[in-house]
């Protein structure tokens, strides 16, 4: 079984009161647990696990920063800086794995320390194995299969004639078994990203590339919310190290989030631009509703208030956010969100770039 | 008419191929209900295409296209897998077992013809 998070914290805050010393109960999950002092950086506990993944006899003065992960270190170090009492996760590479780091401040005081535990879930261990994921994939889709295209059939005339009347119950089934397929899609996504199943064909390609293929395919989207599509990329290469189609989905997520919350008639801005370190800075903007002040922290998480306000609305999944952060993360690059409620807002994305003499795509 | 045999094991989903296909007038159709059925009829049906669903029971698209590749007369029919498993790696891993193309599930019935016909780039 996963070890379940609330179970540590108590662990962590009760039956320790803060000071994380041996602990033969903590040493018993399967899952590397961490301790961190208050400064969210000097480790105090480690258990176990941990200090076997880590090949560390004994915890000493290491530091979360001394941690040679791979890939994730800026993910990881944002989460625990936006947290305070909220349960917060990054994605981290170690060792060649995948891991989705759960953080969580242990108590209101700001002496608390945080805890952190790491979930490695290759196929078949724990969590929903890549068979799950597939067959419930398929048990999902198949009928989902099956209504979208009798509806889309019958829409099509295919049976006969239909009165408007019908047409607009039928159009309304097809819209929304669309908005559950695209939930499935997500939910998917989400489980198999978390649990290490997605795989990531990372290749040193163009950013520009990737940025103009999304634009051109959501060009028409974009024209059925009345909304114009405006793309800037730099005249030299962009090279990043990436799944050009998960980035490709990025991108998609949030051009359909700025058109959706866009008002008619508007533009949405993307830019691409690479900067001073050589990294690669993706902005998508629009003029739109924007969102709420007090809706921002917690943006991209899963079904955050924001969105369940504007799904409706919108059709979106209330997911898509947090995908896009989860894919961002897997790609070690960071992700932010500025907005001011009816003037706008703006997606900033920031990738590591490789040298433009990379073979690429 | 393209003569196209049809492996799904979900009627419902065979009835709409059925249906979206014979709108388009260019197919003639031979639906069967699983993997074994499709080996059975193929040899007789020589069929133009092979539009095979990927997970069925007892036996996948896959293994029902690699019997069909030995023999002969089917070792060269173009095959389309369709599959609600629609990563990249996973659309490569069908497409390296010999598939012109893979359509992904939910698959639009008014665009069914056409994806095949782009498929078989006809």
């Amino acid at each position: 079984m996963p070890t379940d998070f609330s179970t540590v914290a108590a662990l962590g805050i009760s039956a320790q009161n803060y000071f994380f010393g041996p602990s033969l109960l903590l040493d018993t999950l399967p899952d590397p647990v961490i301790g961190l002092a208050a400064n969210r950086n000097t480790i105090i506990y480690m258990n176990a696990a941990a200090r076997a993944l880590f090949d560390a006899g004994d915890v000493g003065t290491r530091t979360l920063t001394s941690i040679p992960f791979e890939t994730g270190k800026d993910a990881l170090k944002a989460a625990l800086a936006r947290q305070h009492t909220h349960r917060s996760e990054a994605h981290v590479s170690f060792a060649g794995q995948l891991y989705c780091i759960e953080s969580q401040r242990c108590g209101p005081c700001d002496e608390a320390p945080y805890l952190l535990i790491l979930r490695n879930r290759p196929a078949g261990s724990s969590g929903l194995s890549d068979d799950f994921v597939a067959t419930v994939s398929h048990e999902l889709r198949t009928p989902l299969t099956s209504v979208k295209g009798a509806l889309g059939l019958a829409l099509s005339g295919a049976s006969g004639p239909i009165t408007d009347q019908t047409r607009k119950l039928l159009d309304i089934a097809h819209r929304n078994v669309g908005r559950l397929m695209l939930l499935v899609n997500d939910i998917l996504d989400l489980e198999k990203m978390s649990s290490g199943n997605m795989s990531f064909d990372m290749v040193p390609t163009d950013l520009r590339t990737v940025i103009d293929a999304a634009c051109e395919a959501n060009t028409d989207f974009a024209k059925g919310y009345g909304v114009n599509v405006s793309c800037d990329v730099p005249d030299h290469p962009a090279m990043a190290l990436l799944d050009a189609d998960r980035m490709h989905q990025v991108m998609t997520n949030l051009i359909s989030n700025a058109c959706k919350f866009s008002h008619k008639g508007g533009t949405i801005s993307i830019v691409l631009t690479t900067l001073g370190n050589g990294s690669h800075k993706i902005q998508v903007s629009d003029k739109g509703i924007g969102i709420p002040a007090d809706a921002l922290e917690t943006i991209f998480e899963r079904f955050n208030q924001a969105g369940s306000i504007h799904r409706n609305r919108s059709g979106s999944t209330g997911l898509g956010l947090a995908i896009v952060k989860t894919i961002v993360e897997a790609h070690d690059g960071s992700i932010s969100l500025s907005s001011t409620q009816d003037r706008g807002t703006t997606v900033t994305i920031t990738l590591s770039g490789v040298a433009p003499g990379s073979e690429g795509k | 008419m393209i003569k196209i045999l049809h492996a799904e094991n979900d009627p419902d989903i065979r009835e709409i191929a059925e249906l979206a296909l014979g709108m388009s007038g260019q197919f003639e159709i031979l639906q069967c209900a699983d993997g074994q059925m499709a080996v059975d009829h193929a040899a007789g049906f020589a069929p133009d295409v092979l539009l095979l669903d990927v997970m069925m029971p007892n036996m996948t698209g896959p293994e029902v296209l690699a019997i069909l590749r030995k023999d002969p007369a089917l070792s060269d029919v173009p095959a389309i897998f369709m599959t609600a498993r629609v990563q990249s790696v996973e659309k490569q891993a069908l497409l390296d077992q010999g598939a012109v193309a893979v359509i992904a599930k939910p698959f639009d019935p008014i665009t069914l013809a056409d994806d095949i016909m782009a498929a078989l780039k006809v």
